[in-house]
């Protein structure tokens, strides 16, 4: 399990975003850090107030055509492999 | 571009309607997803790459025809498709689009002023702008974009661009810069770097926002309001005082008069939490993903349907039951944001903006309307009733205005 750097939620390994926060867990691990520490200077809460539109819509992605390539892709390559070429329309 | 008028009935009468009478007047085209920036604020990189032919383009834009008047070609990195001409000249062929706009990161710098050259000679009589994306200053810039060296190397990209100016009397260079959290406190400084400096045509900002095309949703980029209105105000003050662009000429003044409304409405946006003037998205502007998804906006990013599918029909994707589902929905204001592509489009198809904005050209006064000693009937237009997306509130923001102005 991978725990996410903004919510703490607990997550499968091989997942594109947080399950709880949406947030993309190669992002957070990369600059969740920095921006926490920039958003409580500016006095702002470490966590964003993101939209409910947007947070529905983001989680649509989870249930679309790549999701099962970009899992296999992070289980297999990490993010390096992310750019490779695949089909992402109904066959 | 008084060939626009008709188009924006068109759109009016289709969004009151909630079917479309005719296709966007304003098209993004993402053309690939593949980036060589690693930007704090965009996760695009990560999606995969499926992108279209040129072939499939040519289809595309057949299909399309003449109802398209703004054409952004996007990504990704744009600049990175070695057949990014070919696709700008299949737009220009089948679609005589007036303005094409295409954004890039200027980090191949001995490759991206030859390729914009051949995207110049392609679109002869489209105005052709050309954004370099500038979030820093030197080693900040660099930080920000995630890569080493990016802001020498878009350096001399500009130099580059800067040089076709004298050859290509249809080409506008700008730069762009994207205020997150991570930079807004060095924004003077990039704009004062940008104006006395590199003196482009025009200098745009954009807020970072999250957006589910960028996979940044739950990421809190967005700087707060109260660190951002100095920025707008800033962005505001160099428009009265015509910083950048020629605006004895007609278009840069209607260029500038549109901007500064923007950030008016980028600023209510962040306080009011709604859509500020109605959002045509899905109407009047649309964006095509790399793999031929149409999406009403890249906000939300929800496909209406295929082109690959549709037999490159856009029509057929436009008209599909999802593409109406979501029209309701942006319709009944259940979004908003402040997203400046389709801001523009919806300005355009916004009565009272439209017609501050002529006065103002007309008068020539593009900024003095500002000033509150100065409060013409193109202010007075800016403060009329605003009617929420829903049309379940009206709001007056008179009272409001007035108490500010009073309050200077």
């Amino acid at each position: 399990m991978t725990i996410c750097p903004q919510c703490g939620a607990e997550n499968e390994d091989d997942i594109k975003n947080c399950k709880s926060c949406r947030v993309n867990m190669y992002w957070a691990f990369q600059h969740y850090a920095e921006l926490a520490s920039l958003r409580e200077a500016n006095q702002l809460p470490p966590r964003p107030q993101s939209t409910s539109f947007l947070v529905e819509t983001s989680k649509k992605i989870d249930d679309g055509p790549t999701v099962d390539w970009l899992r296999s892709t992070i289980k297999k390559f990490g993010f390096k492999g992310a750019g490779k070429k695949v089909c992402t329309t109904a066959e | 571009m008084l060939e626009v008028l008709p188009k924006i009935a068109k759109m009016q009468a289709s969004y009151a309607l909630g079917k479309p009478l005719a296709l966007p007047m304003n098209i993004t085209i993402s053309v690939s997803y593949r980036c060589n920036s690693r930007c704090k604020t965009c996760n695009v990189w990560q999606r995969p790459n499926d992108d279209f032919t040129i072939e499939e383009y040519e289809k595309t834009f057949e299909s399309i025809g003449r109802d398209a008047y703004w054409f952004t070609f996007s990504g990704g990195e744009p600049t990175l498709r070695k057949d990014l001409p070919e696709m700008v000249a299949a737009a220009y062929h089948y679609c005589h689009p007036g303005v094409i706009n295409i954004p890039t990161n200027g980090i191949q710098d001995k490759i991206i002023p030859e390729r914009i050259e051949r995207v110049l000679q392609a679109a002869p009589n489209s105005e052709v702008i050309i954004n370099l994306s500038l979030d820093g200053i030197g080693v900040k810039h660099d930080i920000v974009r995630g890569v080493k060296g990016n802001f020498e190397r878009a350096m001399r990209t500009y130099a580059g661009l800067k040089a076709l100016k004298g050859r290509y009397k249809n080409f506008t260079l700008g730069v762009h810069t994207v205020i997150s959290n991570f930079n807004v406190d060095e924004f003077e400084n990039i704009y004062a770097f940008v104006r006395d400096e590199l003196k482009p045509d025009s200098f745009i900002s954009e807020i970072a926002e999250e957006r589910v095309e960028l996979d940044t949703v739950g990421m809190g980029i967005t700087p707060p309001i109260e660190k951002y209105q100095p920025v707008i105000e800033r962005l505001q003050e160099g428009i009265r005082k015509a910083e950048f662009g020629d605006v004895s000429r007609i278009t840069p003044r209607i260029t500038q008069s549109f901007r500064d409304r923007y950030y008016d409405i980028v600023k209510r946006t962040l306080v009011e939490k709604r859509q500020i003037i109605p959002c045509l998205a899905g109407i009047a502007s649309a964006q095509i993903a790399p793999n031929g998804d149409v999406w009403t906006c890249c906000i939300r990013a929800e496909s209406v349907g295929n082109l690959r599918e549709h037999n490159y029909d856009f029509k057929s994707v436009w008209t599909t039951a999802k593409a109406g589902e979501l029209r309701r929905s942006i319709k009944a204001g259940e979004c908003y944001c402040p997203l400046a592509n389709a801001s523009y489009t919806n300005m355009l198809c916004h009565v009272p903006t439209l017609t501050s904005v002529a006065i103002d050209v007309a008068k020539g006064t593009i900024g003095a309307t500002l000033s509150p000693a100065n409060r013409g009937k193109s202010a007075k237009l800016r403060e009329l009733p605003v009617i929420n997306a829903t049309g379940e509130a009206l709001i007056d923001n008179r009272a409001n205005s007035n108490d500010k102005v009073a309050s200077k």
